[in-house]
């Protein structure tokens, strides 16, 4: 029996953990943009880590139970309300047929995973339920849940927990100022040494076009390109290359004017250079930066960049053992 | 880090802590391309359990590994024994490549950039829809969008910028050009190229099995149609029947 959406949020996604493996016909990875969260939430009802939740960004939906089930809301602190009575975030809790479940206002972060047991069992596409709206992929339809949409789940599993609790460590949440890590590379060569360090030790704040596809920072200063002739096949914009991948987490800074970090729904590629990547451990806190928040790009090494790797990965061996 | 845009050897340029990127060239060219495809295609017939997915593009193949597995250092060697077996760039172009005659209707509401396109190319706009759907143009990428392709092979005359803004909405089927390469989309994209036609083929469909229909290394031709069998065979598309049978590159 599905889960009625009587209101949808903002942009409220489904989002498993993503469709790789097609990249090269260009599409993006997809999926959560806070991988940890999506698989905290599973957990916590009992779910497989890459079962499809319900990704909400700023806003939450209201959703009206048809049968029981279990759900936990965690990453961005957006506090559930169960027939209007409140509920933990990052906790378990029962829902009986019936029941309508709401949102309080957003108190932290910017996206919510909202975890039901037995999972979302909307139709994959391509080996995943994650929304990719510009691909039409994935979700109802391929598009972000609307009012009147009916969200089939998977198979219940009676004895599904309640009141499990992630311990308030292994919560990840990004600072603030955030902190975003960057690995040099890619077309570093392009730009001036002074531009290179002006990058790192300007203020950036996160600009209102900030979504799936990729966050836009605003406020340092442009930056200015070593002269070249273009190669043959690249723009005559100095920012513009000869098309090429662009990975997850690149950097790429269109006319040299505002650095965006490409997310999971990012195309694939296309003709602008990128001066660096955003560390894998990072990527999750991207997608918990609400507009305006103040971000300090810090350049670090690969030997870094592995470590914290290996401490997220540790992180979440870590939640498995707290939620088993 | 300051690596120079050369092309005397393939270069490395780590994409952050989990994906390289290696570049054949920093231009269009038909032997990089080749070279391209024959790395990814060796790449592939290997199963690199660190190796996540590789994608080739035009100069370039990307590959995104899982880092605990192999450190980039170690990714790095292994990649270099692979590249060290050839000179990649005397690679032939991939085995069981197709051309394609596709149908497409130029100017009007379809192309709605042509007249602007022929001033660039210094043709005529009947000049330039017969030299751009005759000539023979290969797929040296597919990415950006879902069945997004990338086609190269125009003339010298068709060496025109893109825009110096970006059209927020293009149709699928839109085919746009700059820079001597065609691009055709399979969705409804933002493009900073300037749009001269409409083909009613659509090389990604999930009603289609498989869903993909071009490979890198396939060829295409147009065949200018009317706006009306442009519609005839759009509504073909619709229902998921086939419009155009490839042929094999002997």
């Amino acid at each position: 029996m599905p889960v009625k959406v009587n209101t949808a949020g903002l942009a409220t996604t489904i989002q498993d953990l993503g469709r790789p493996g097609y990249y090269h016909l260009g599409i993006p990875i997809g999926g959560a943009m806070d991988r940890l969260a999506l698989r905290a939430a599973n957990l916590l009802v009992g779910n497989g880590e890459n079962a499809a939740a319900l990704e909400a960004v700023f806003m939450g939906p209201e959703l009206e139970f048809t049968e029981d089930a279990t759900v936990a809301v965690t990453g961005g602190e957006l506090p559930p309300k169960l027939d209007g009575e409140p509920r933990e975030t990052w906790t378990s809790f029962r829902v009986k047929s019936g029941q309508v479940l709401s949102f309080d206002y957003l108190r932290a972060g910017a996206r919510a995973y909202i975890a039901i047991s037995g999972g979302i069992a909307t139709p994959p596409a391509l080996g995943s339920r994650s929304t990719y709206a510009i691909g039409a992929l994935g979700g109802v339809g391929g598009r972000a849940i609307q009012p009147g949409d009916a969200l089939p789940l998977g198979p219940q599993d009676e004895a599904t927990a309640e009141g499990r609790s992630l311990p308030a460590d292994l919560r990840r949440a990004p600072g603030n100022p955030a902190e975003l890590r960057v690995l040099p590379g890619l077309y570093w060569h392009r730009i001036t040494e002074a531009s290179g360090r002006n990058f790192f030790t300007d203020s950036w704040k996160v600009a209102p076009e900030a979504d799936r596809m990729g966050y836009r920072f605003q406020g340092g200063r442009a930056l200015e390109f070593v002269d070249r002739e273009p190669p043959f096949g690249a723009g005559s914009d100095p920012s513009n290359i000869t098309d090429a991948c662009y990975p997850y987490g690149s950097i790429q800074v269109p006319s040299g004017a505002e650095p965006i970090v490409l997310h999971r729904d990012a195309v694939s590629g296309g003709g602008y250079f990128m001066l660096g990547t955003v560390i894998s451990a990072d990527m999750d806190f991207i997608g918990q930066l609400q507009p305006h928040t103040e971000t300090k790009f810090v350049k670090v090494n690969m030997h870094t960049a592995l470590a914290a790797r290996r401490s997220r990965a540790q992180t979440l061996d870590q939640i498995r053992a707290a939620l088993s | 880090m300051a690596s120079p845009e050369t092309e005397s050897s393939p270069l490395f340029r780590p994409a952050g802590d989990s994906a390289v990127i290696i570049e054949f060239g920093n231009r269009l060219s038909e032997s990089i391309s080749n070279a391209v495809l024959a790395f990814d295609a060796r790449l592939r017939s290997f199963s690199f359990p660190e190796i996540v997915e590789t994608a080739p593009a035009i100069r370039s193949v990307f590959v995104r590994f899982d880092p605990l597995i192999s450190p980039p250092a170690a990714m790095r060697d292994k990649l270099g024994e692979l590249l060290a077996e050839r000179n990649w760039l005397e690679a032939p172009p991939p085995d069981n490549r197709r051309l394609w005659r596709l149908p497409a209707h130029y100017g009007g509401e379809a192309g709605p950039d042509l007249a602007e396109v022929a001033d660039l190319t210094g043709m005529s706009e009947d000049g330039s829809i017969q030299d751009h759907a005759s000539t023979r143009q290969r797929v040296l990428m597919l990415g950006f969008a879902p069945g997004f392709a990338y086609l190269g092979g125009l003339s010298k005359a068709w060496a025109i910028p893109r825009l110096s803004y970006v059209k927020p909405k293009v149709p699928p089927g839109s085919i746009s050009v700059a820079v001597r390469q065609t691009t055709f989309s399979a969705t409804t994209i933002p493009t900073g190229w300037r749009t001269i036609a409409r083909t009613p083929f659509l090389s990604f469909d999930l009603k289609n099995d498989p869903p993909f229909l071009l490979e890198p290394g396939d060829e295409i031709t147009f065949d200018p149609v009317s706006e009306a069998d442009f519609a005839k065979l759009a509504a073909k598309t619709a229902e998921g029947l086939p419009i155009v049978q490839p042929e094999a590159i002997t």
